[in-house]
This record gives structure tokens, sequence and C-alpha cells, in this order.
């Protein structure tokens, strides 16, 4: 039972708050409010939420080239601020319901990480900083291993320093609003003449989020080589679970397809962009 | 702020303090202060967007939000819309496009529409679709939502105060008309439906709307397995739980075998169903039911019933059903009202099996013969309204408020189940959020209202979404194996098609679902040599059931596609080869005489056929004969991985059950000349009541908006059969024409009188004359002369129709898909409807029927599916999971067309229009996926996996 909603107007009074035992952190409290609908889901006892709407958390900015999203900023505001980055904005509208978006926070996304989250594999790919009160930054694959071991605390920000760098993600799902099955997300810093810096993020939407070490070894500093090249790398180093709606074969197949398929669009563009300043 | 607190905010400008505990949902906290129109149809899953409302300005969802963030906010909902209680220009737009259908979320649809038009001055289509992202409309398929907000947009410019409601009222004709038909003021015209304003104004409408304070709540406790037996079941610990009121068993209901189908008497299903059994035969059957003060005290009950359960092997499949020694889905004796070649020792549900001319001969002689299996998966109906009902005691009278497609079926059932005579069940059809075949069964009714009766209660009881999926009814899987034969120069000579169907645990519609599937397919082509058989099988599912189509799309996908086969075997032109070998005008339908429900059937004569119209027309539409090489169809050069392919099927359905079902009306002549029409018509939403009420106008040449329609009561209106098998407008509509008819003889007998002059002098003409040769008078005139102290008494005419002729809707469906050989995506470009129903009575409305639909059929062809583990538990209970598709899912490309024919048997020429529409896309889309990719899905839904797989690519 929720017992209380508590409004903290600071955010040092908000972090100690979220450090008691009983409560938990409401941002737009879609995950969190469905949660309280199947009760069973939740710690038995009286339930106190800190609400971060007294706490400025709701902005999206560019800092000295970073891009900076408040925990409280909804997916909407996010999509409607301008200059976002491309493959944040497509993993903000990858939610397709905008009246979900207009409830859904960058913050509750991370919070509850949904298997099937967009944003999460895009922010790994462009190697965000998840701001927590109290802590030092932390990656996004380290905050997810973070997540499992425990409360990890208060999220205020997510940051991501060289988010305009080339990025794209792809998303397997049958429909807009089901739940997807496979998501990939790319980036480099550069294509050309090599690679650099590149980041291949694999998520099969059933708990594996994962940076695909070995492919961006092989790639890292080479030419970008042909598509199935790629995809024979993506699929060696990518082993999903299958779910509902796509077996592994499948997605293993996809992962490659989509891998391929991003990083050649990148570099094509890339490629444009060049030309087009020459 | 502490548990249980005072709220303040601002509801619809006005601040409110109300006392609620912080955790309270918002959605239950708004209607609990008297909104009606925020509705719950998912549960909190945040996918229909019954929910909806402006949180300072902005579109959330109610149902997930709690009260406690409401504290010092703006709440608005639709009432803030219509300041004065007028419609708003948007609500008002709403109807005239005709978007208002089952309308549960029709005041969400408003409130986002008024978003978009405060955001946006001129919005695109891709603004439209961003807009109505977060609302599920299974009814209306949202193709004319595009129509409504171009309205909107319009009327709000024209209002110099926005706050001024546009367009007009009922009564006022708006706009559209379909051609062709004789000259009418009212049927073939747009008028806004009769029960338009209070659906869009989100009122009172719905069951859950009639829920008295202090009344109790009904929750079931279901079967975690899909076989089992109950050893011991222990209800001490619940019972002992306060606030509980009953708990109902297998020991405590009442020792009935019944079936639910609500469909004619004697059914043609089994009675193999009790209200509760010791023998559990899906995951979801009923175990136990628990009536509460409180939904606390009814959920803490449920999990304190103790049940020992045998877990017994499920069957799980046609194949495992049909098995020597497999397990008996019911071992018990079963009861068949009708002989429909049953065997339950071996699962077999029913049977049956027909031929003309000679087919096996007819192989013989064929120069091409294909020989194919289609499959096809369980869909659900999945409508914004779960199933719900109301029932109270009157005196010892029997009150259920029901959404229900039969309410006299319902009152029928729930009195032989319960043991009371008829005359003390009152079913009240309230507004029906969504049907399509779901709510033609019994699921839920008997049990409440067997509560009701033992306890004295009133009793709500509404489905959660997860319940809609576990515990009713679905499209029946299909297995059907076809074998056609053709002569080289495209001539069909011959078909055999063998039907299996999963009927799931119960057997309700078990024949008629697999019977429809030939009778609505296999008289599409001129074939001499016809041969079916079929079968329906219990499974340990979930029961399959009535869904709009009703077998018909299950046939159509594998009968069309086959001729597709066998066209592409010949070398011929998929359009070219249905052209020669269609049904036609006048044709003798020798095979219907093999095709009775469980009776006899007779031969049909096709009367109008629009086929061949709207099969050219389609084909210009679609620039069908200009195809250029490369540009599309498969083994032709093509640009990147994105090959384009077309498709078309042709299909059909009925009006009714002619020689089976009955519909009865009244129309009567009030003291100031208006009319009250009353029906056993269910209007599901569809614009049933629209239908009488133009009848009824039309026909006395009275003026629309003095009609008044009350339908569906089983107390106040005479017998109808229901709403299913498309006999709304058919049926209904000519009890209707035939009870205004009769009405209009009376009016003129007293106008004769009145007047001095002989009837056959006299004519009625608008509005609301009657006219000779000393003068007109009014039909208030009349109504005072019948009603006064010398007068005869009131006026009313009243009939009852039935029919053995065959009102035949026919429909051409032609897409284009692009399919991506690399990725597998699929999506469909342009899909084109050409329907020939007839005289067209709703226009607008008539539109939402075809496009809802479509989509609905676009839905289970491509991305609809129910997934079930292997112990048979269903694991797809949300509608995001299940894959319910939404705007974004609507072809960019979509139309609607009525090709005109009078028909003859129909009220002013009407034949039946939505469940046809359900029949074409899966055929179509899955030609058009071989035209592009070459290969051939043989089976529902056609994913990017499947077709990959087919490719070859892993």
């Amino acid at each position: 039972m929720v017992a209380e909603i508590l409004r903290p107007k600071t955010l040092g009074e908000a972090a100690q708050l979220v450090s008691i035992p009983g409560t938990a952190v409401l941002g737009g409290g879609t995950w969190l409010n469905a949660t309280v609908a199947a009760r069973p889901a939740l710690p038995p006892g009286p339930l106190a939420l800190v609400s971060l709407e007294n706490l400025g958390l709701d902005f999206v900015e560019w800092r000295n080239a970073a891009l900076r999203l408040g925990a409280a900023a909804t997916f909407q505001q996010v999509l409607d601020a301008p200059g976002v980055t491309e493959a944040v904005r497509d993993a903000m509208a990858a939610v397709a319901s905008r009246t979900l978006r207009n409830m859904i926070t960058v913050g509750g996304e991370l919070g509850h990480c949904p298997p099937d989250s967009v944003l999460i594999p895009v922010l790994a790919a462009l190697d965000a900083r998840v701001h927590v009160a109290g802590r030092r930054p932390l990656g996004i694959v380290e905050y997810r291993a973070a997540r499992t071991a425990g409360p990890v605390g208060l999220i205020v920000e997510v940051s991501a320093s060289d988010a305009d760098r080339p990025c794209a993600v792809s998303s397997l799902a049958r429909t807009s609003h089901g739940r997807r099955s496979l998501v990939i997300a790319v980036s480099a810093a550069r294509f050309l003449p090599k690679l650099t810096h590149v980041r291949i993020v694999a998520s099969d939407c059933r708990g594996q989020v994962l940076r695909l070490a070995d492919a961006e070894d092989a790639l890292e500093g080479s030419r970008l080589p042909a598509k199935d090249r790629i995809e024979s790398l993506v699929r060696a180093a990518f082993w999903p679970t299958s779910d509902l709606h796509a077996s592994t074969e499948y997605k293993r197949y996809l992962a490659g397809v989509y891998a391929a398929d991003l990083l050649h669009g990148l570099a094509a563009r890339e490629a444009s962009a060049r030309e087009a300043a020459s | 702020m502490s548990g249980s607190a005072r709220l303040t905010f601002t509801l619809n400008g006005t601040k409110r303090t109300v006392p609620a505990a912080t955790g309270e949902n918002l959605q239950s906290l708004l209607q609990r202060m008297g909104i009606p129109s925020v509705r719950d149809a998912d549960g909190g899953e945040g996918f229909a967007g019954s929910d909806t409302i402006l949180l300072d300005g902005k579109p959330v969802l109610a149902g997930l939000m709690i009260a406690g963030q409401a504290e010092g906010r703006s709440i608005q909902t639709v009432e803030s819309l219509m300041p004065g209680g007028r419609l708003s220009a948007i609500q008002a737009a709403m109807l005239d496009a005709g978007v208002v259908q089952s309308a549960y979320n029709s005041p969400a649809a408003a409130l986002l529409i008024a978003d978009l038009l405060r955001r946006v001055e001129n919005p695109t289509e891709d603004d439209v679709r961003d807009a109505l992202s977060g609302l599920f409309s299974r009814a209306t398929g949202y193709r004319q939502f595009f129509h409504a907000v171009r309205l909107a947009r319009e009327q709000l410019r024209a209002n110099d105060d926005a706050g001024e409601a546009g367009g007009k009222a009922f009564g006022e004709a708006t706009g559209a008309e379909a051609g062709g038909g004789p000259v009418t003021r009212f049927v073939g015209r747009d008028w806004r439906r009769v029960d338009g304003v209070k659906l869009v104004a989100g009122m009172k409408a719905f069951v859950e709307d009639r829920v008295e304070p202090g009344s109790c709540v009904l929750r079931m406790l279901r079967s975690p397995h899909a076989h089992a037996l109950i050893r011991a079941i222990d209800t001490t610990a619940a019972e002992a739980v306060p606030g509980v009121v009953l708990i109902i068993t297998h020991r405590t209901c009442p020792d009935v075998r019944y079936g639910s189908a609500g469909q004619g008497d004697p059914e043609p299903s089994p009675y193999d169903r009790r209200m509760f059994d010791t023998l559990l035969r899906h995951h979801g059957d009923r175990v136990a039911a628990v009536v509460a003060e409180t939904a606390d005290a009814a959920e803490t009950a449920l999990a304190l019933i103790d049940v020992d359960y045998e877990v017994r092997d499920p069957v799980l499949g046609i194949d495992e059903a049909m098995a020597n020694g497999a397990p008996r889905v019911h071992p018990e004796p079963v009861e068949f009202p009708l002989a429909i070649g049953a065997d339950t020792r071996r699962n077999l549900a029913a049977s049956a099996a027909g031929s003309v001319g000679d087919p096996d001969r007819a192989f013989l002689d064929a120069d091409v013969i294909v020989e194919r299996t289609y499959t096809t998966s369980r869909v659900q109906c999945t409508p914004l309204e779960p199933h719900v009902v109301y029932t109270r005691m009157d005196g010892d009278r029997l009150v259920v408020h029901a959404s229900t497609q039969v309410p006299w079926h319902l009152r029928r059932i729930v009195a032989r189940v319960l043991g009371i005579g008829e005359n003390r069940v009152h079913v009240i059809k309230e507004r029906v959020g969504g049907g399509y075949g779901a709510k033609q069964d019994i699921l839920l009714e008997e049990v409440c209202a067997f509560a009701t009766l033992v306890t004295g209660r009133s009793i709500f009881h509404k489905y959660t979404r997860e319940e809609e999926f576990v515990a009713a009814t679905v499209r029946h899987p299909f297995r059907v194996k076809v074998k056609m034969g053709a002569l080289r120069d495209g001539t069909l000579t011959t078909i055999r098609m063998s039907v299996d169907t999963d009927t799931g645990a119960y057997g309700n519609h078990c024949l008629t679902v697999a019977m429809n599937a030939c009778s609505k397919s296999l008289p599409l082509f001129r074939c001499p040599n016809v041969a079916f058989e079929v079968s329906a099988w219990y499974t340990n599912h979930v029961p399959s059931g009535a869904y709009q189509g009703y077998g018909a799309p299950q046939g159509a996908f594998a009968l069309q596609l086959a001729a597709a086969e066998v066209a592409a075997a010949l070398g011929m032109d998929q359009l070219a080869f249905l052209e020669k070998n269609r049904v036609r005008e006048g044709d003798v339908l020798e095979i219907m005489r093999s095709l009775g429900e469980g009776r006899e059937g007779a031969v049909v004569k096709v009367g109008t056929c629009g086929l061949g119209e709207a099969l050219a027309r389609g084909a210009r539409m679609m620039g069908w004969d200009e195809r250029t090489p490369g540009a599309h169809g498969h083994g032709e050069p093509r640009r990147g991985d994105v090959r384009v392919g077309r498709g078309v099927a042709i299909i059909q359905q009925g009006s009714g059950l002619p020689g089976l079902d009955q519909a009865c009306a009244s129309v009567t002549l009030l003291a100031d000349g208006g009319l009250l029409v009353r029906s056993g018509g269910a209007d599901l939403g569809t614009g049933l009541d629209t239908v009488l009420a133009k009848v009824a106008a039309e026909t006395l040449r009275c003026p629309l908006e003095r009609v008044a329609v009350i339908s569906g009561d089983t107390d106040t209106t005479p017998f109808d059969k229901g709403a299913y098998a498309s006999s709304g407008t058919f049926f209904s509509g000519n009890a209707a024409l035939k009870a205004a008819e009769h009405l209009a003889v009376q009016v003129l007998d007293v106008a004769a009188g009145a007047l001095g002059e002989p009837r056959d002098s006299l004519s009625l003409e608008y509005p609301g004359r009657v006219v000779g040769k000393h003068g007109p008078v009014t039909l208030a005139e009349v109504a005072h002369r019948a009603q006064a102290g010398e007068g005869a008494g009131e006026l009313t005419g009243r009939a009852s129709f039935t029919s053995n002729d065959h009102a035949i809707p026919y429909a051409a469906h032609f897409c284009e898909v692009a399919v991506n050989v690399r990725t597998g995506a699929i999506e469909v470009r342009r899909y084109k409807a050409l329907h020939d129903s007839g005289g067209i009575i709703n226009p607008a409305l008539a539109l939402g029927q075809v496009y809802g639909a479509v989509l609905k059929s676009i839905g289970h062809t491509l991305y609809e599916e129910m997934v079930f583990d292997r112990a048979g538990r269903c694991l797809t209970t949300t509608l995001g999971d299940y894959g319910a598709p939404s705007i974004q899912e609507l072809p960019r490309d979509m139309e609607a067309v009525f090709i005109p024919t009078d028909d003859p048997y129909g009220p002013f020429g009407g034949k039946s229009i939505a469940e046809i529409s359900v029949n074409g896309a899966a055929p179509a889309i899955a030609a058009a996926v071989h035209d592009a990719t070459g290969v051939w899905v043989r089976d529902w839904p056609i994913t990017g996996e499947k077709i990959l797989r087919l490719l070859g690519r892993f």
C-alpha cells in the first residue's frame, strides 16, 4: 500500500529519503504504479514514494558538448527538445504512444530497466554515464550490474559527453506497441578512413544488454568491411534468448543484419557529409 | 500526506477537495467522483487509452497514476470540452465522421484530438497518427479519424467562440450519401447516430455505469492448469474473510449442463458445461467464485481457497486430440440438442460432410491439381470493454444488466441454468463497448445471476484483460486441406475442402463455425464438383467461439490462397482466374443444400452480386493491369532489399440465417406525432439503432429527430435473435420496416376517417403529414384522434420478420505489400476494399465498419497471436504482447468503396456489412507476399521470421 508521497525540495533530502528502506522513487509513475496494481510484486508493508517533481530534474540540455537528460525529463520532452541526437530521439519514439511518452521519464526508464528498452542500448552505444546521487558516474553496463546487486540510489541524470557522434539503432517488434524482441545500437567516432571507437550494443530484450566486444575489437582501426563480414562477427558474439515472437536463430540472424546495415548507413552518411563539405 | 487523506486538485476548471487514499488509482478515483468517461480497458497496461485525461494540459493515463500524483494539478476529462453541456466541435466532428462506434474510448479520443488541435494548427496525417498513438480503437480502424480531425479543425476555425458547438445535431443530415437506390431522406445519407451524443460525451451508457453504491463484486478463481481434476477444495479460510458474502464451487452451484453459445434454439452446440465442475479443461477454467462487499475482500478470499489438483496430461492440438488413446476432454455424458456428428470418446465435438457433382472424377480430368494445407491461429476479439455484467433483484425478479449480443438467448440460458421461469429474468442490454462475437456467449452472466438469486445482493463482475485472454472465447484455429483442380484454360472444375478445427475445452459454436468456413467460401466459385468435410476437436485450450466472420476468414484464407496457387500453377494472373471462375447473379448454389447448420440446408439462388464491378473497379484503383516488369512480382530485377507484390481476394458473408432466425419490432405513434421504435435488436456500436430509426422515419415520413429507439430489453421490446451472423440490418431492420409499414396502414386508416376520404387516396409526406384531397392532417392529429375518447387506441405497428431469402454481401479486397527480404519486415502499403453491401443505410458508420474489420483482419494476418507454453498456459495476456494493431499499423493508403446494388430482400436494398470485411486480408496479403517474394506462407500470422525461413535466410 502506498502510504504517502514525499516531495523533497533538495537533492540531498531526496537522496537521504531514497536510502530509507520502504521507499521508492516516483518519476512518471508508469512502471511503479503498474507494479502497485500487481500487489504481489511489492514487498509487504506501507510504501513511501519520493517524488522528483520539485527538484528541477526535468531538463534536457547540451553543456560542454555533452547531452544531459535529467531524471525527471519525460520521453516526449526529450523528443520535443531541439538538437537531441537522432538515435536518442529514435529511442524515445520507440515508445509508440505519445500519451505514455508524456509520462515515462528518463530516470524511470533507467530505474526500472525494462528488458526491451531501446534507450538503454543507445545510451550504452554513446558511452553515456548515469549520475546517481552520492556516487561517481557509472557507465550503462556498470550501472546495470550495480542495479542487479541492490538499490543504487537516486538517479539524477544521464549524460553523454560525445552524444553527437554517429549513432543509430534498429529494433524488432511485431507491432509498434508490441514488446520488442531485439535491439541493436551502433556508434563510432569516425568511419573514414578507418573505424574508431566503434560500439555495437545488442539487447535480446530478455535481459542481455551486451557490448559485443569481440566484434568491436575486430572492427576497430580497420576499414569498414562488407556487410556479410560484420554479420558474421556479430552473430559469433551474440547468443540471444528466444521469446514469444522471435526465435534465437531469427534474433541472431537479424542482429547481424541490423548491425551491418546500421554501420554501413552511418558510414555512407559520413561520406556524403564529407563530400558535401568538400 | 498520509495513506488516507484529502486531495485537492482542479477538475474541469473547478477546484475539488476529496477524501482519497494516496495510493488509490486515479482512474478509480475519478469514476468515484462521478466521471464515468475515464474508463479502464486494460488494467493499467497503458495500451488502450480509455483512461486518458489531460493533466496540466497534457494527455496521460489515469490508470497508471495514483491519486496522490494529482495533488495541486489540473485534470481535464471530456466533460471539459462541453461547457454548458453542448457538444464541442471535436465531438460533433467525431460523430459526423463516423468514428463513434462501440465508443468505450470515444471520450479519450476527443481529448486527444483536442490536445492535437491545441498544439498543431494544421495537423498532417503523421501528426494525427502521433496524437492518437495511445488509443486503441478496435471498432473503427482509425481511418475516419483523419477526416474527423479535418472536420473539427474547420469547424473550430469557423466558430469565433472555440466553445461553440459545431456540426449538426441528431436529426440533421451531415453530408455524405451513398449512391444508388430510391430517393430517400434518411436512408443512404449520413445522420448522426441516435445514441451518439451520450457516447461521445462520455455519459453513463455501459454496464459499469449502472452499478449502485453498496453493490458486491465477484471474482473468479481460475485454473492454473490446462487439464486437472479437483480432488478437494477447502473454502473455510476464504469464507472467514470479513466482507465475503458467498463462495460458489462445484459443490454449491446448480447441477445443470448447458452450452454458452447464444445461438438459435435448439442450439447446434453441445451442452458440455457446468457452472463449476470438478474437471478443469483449460488454463483459466472456472474453479470457484467469490462474492464480497469489496474487491480487496474478494481477492484476499480468492488467495485463501485451498485446492488440491490432480494434474492431467493436456490435449493441446488437433493431432493430439484425434490420436488413439488421447486423454478425453469430456469423459462425462454430453447432451446434444441437435445431432452434430459428435463422438466425445474420440474428442470429436462435431462433424459433417457434403458434396455436389463428382469431385474425384473431376480430378482425373484436371490439367492442374494443387493440394495444400493451410493453418490459422487463435485470435482474440479484444473488445475495449471487457466482458462485464451487473445483476440485481427487483422484488422477486432478477435483473441482468448485460453487455451482450444476445439478450433473449441470455435470458433463456440464465433461466434454464438457474431453474426459474423466464418471467423472472429481465435482461437489459446496455451499450456494448465492443463485441465482435465475443459477447455472443454467456460466460459470466449466469454465475453472477445465480449469486444474486442466492444472496439477494446486487453484484458486479468485470473481466480483467488477462481474463479476456484466458477465459473468453477466441477465433477457432483451423487446419484446412484444400485440393483444387482446373483445366488449362483456367476453368476451375473441382474442389475438395477438409476442415479440422480446435474448438478448445468446450464446444460452443463448434459445428457452425466450421460449416461457415465452407458455406462462406465455396459458393464464391462456379465449380460443378465440390466436396467438403468438417471436424471440430475438443482440446484443453481456451474455448473457441464466435468472432466476426465466424469461420469465414479461415475458410477464405485457405480457399482463396489455394485459388491463387492454382492460378500461379497455370501461369495465369490471379485476378483473371478469379474473374473467370467467380459466382454471378442468378447462380444457383447447390452446395448450400449440404451446408445447413445442424439441420438440412436449402439451395440458394444468388440475388444481386456486385463482384464483377468490385473486381473491375478495384483493378483500376490498384493499376492492376499497368504492372511494369521489375516494378513488382517475384523473379524480376529489383532495387535494394524491398520487394513489392500485390494480391486480391473475393469474399462473401450472409445476412443473418434465413430459415432459422427471427426478429420482431414495433413502432408506436406518440401523441405529438413522434415515433417510438421498440426492437429486440442488439446494437453493438454498429449503428443498428440508427438503422431502425431511419427505417421508421423514412416509412412514416417523420423527422428523424422525432424518433426514439428502445432496443435489446427483454421486458420492454419484442423478441429478436440477437446480433450475430450479420443479421442486424437484414433481420432487425426488416422487422422495423414491416412494423413501420403496419403502423403506416393504421395511420392512413385513422387519417381517412379524419379527412373523410378513402385510404388509398392518401399519402404520407414529410414532415409527418398525411395528405389527401381534402387537405393534410398531421401525425400528431392522427395520434390524438386515435387516443381520444372515441379513438381505437394508441397506434402501434407490430411485425416479425422471417425469411428464406438470402441477401449475400460480396466484396473484393486488394492489397499491395512491401517485403524486405533481408530483414523480413512487411508493410501493407495499399489496401482497397470494394463492397457490395446492397443499399447503404448509414454511409459513414458503414465505412467505419469496413475499416475496423479490415484492420482487425490485417491484425490476425500479420501481428496477433496467442502463444501458449507446453503446459497449455497462455503467455500473451496483454494487448501489447498479443499484438493488437494500433493506428501505426494502419496502411497509409487504405480505402473502402461501396458498389451499390439494390437487393430485393434487404430493407431499402440493404445487405450486411461488418462481418464480411474481415475475410479478405489474410488471402490477399498472403498472395501479395508471394507476388513479392516467391514464397507461399500458408499459416497466419504471416511473420518476417516465417518469410525469411522460407527464403532460406537462416
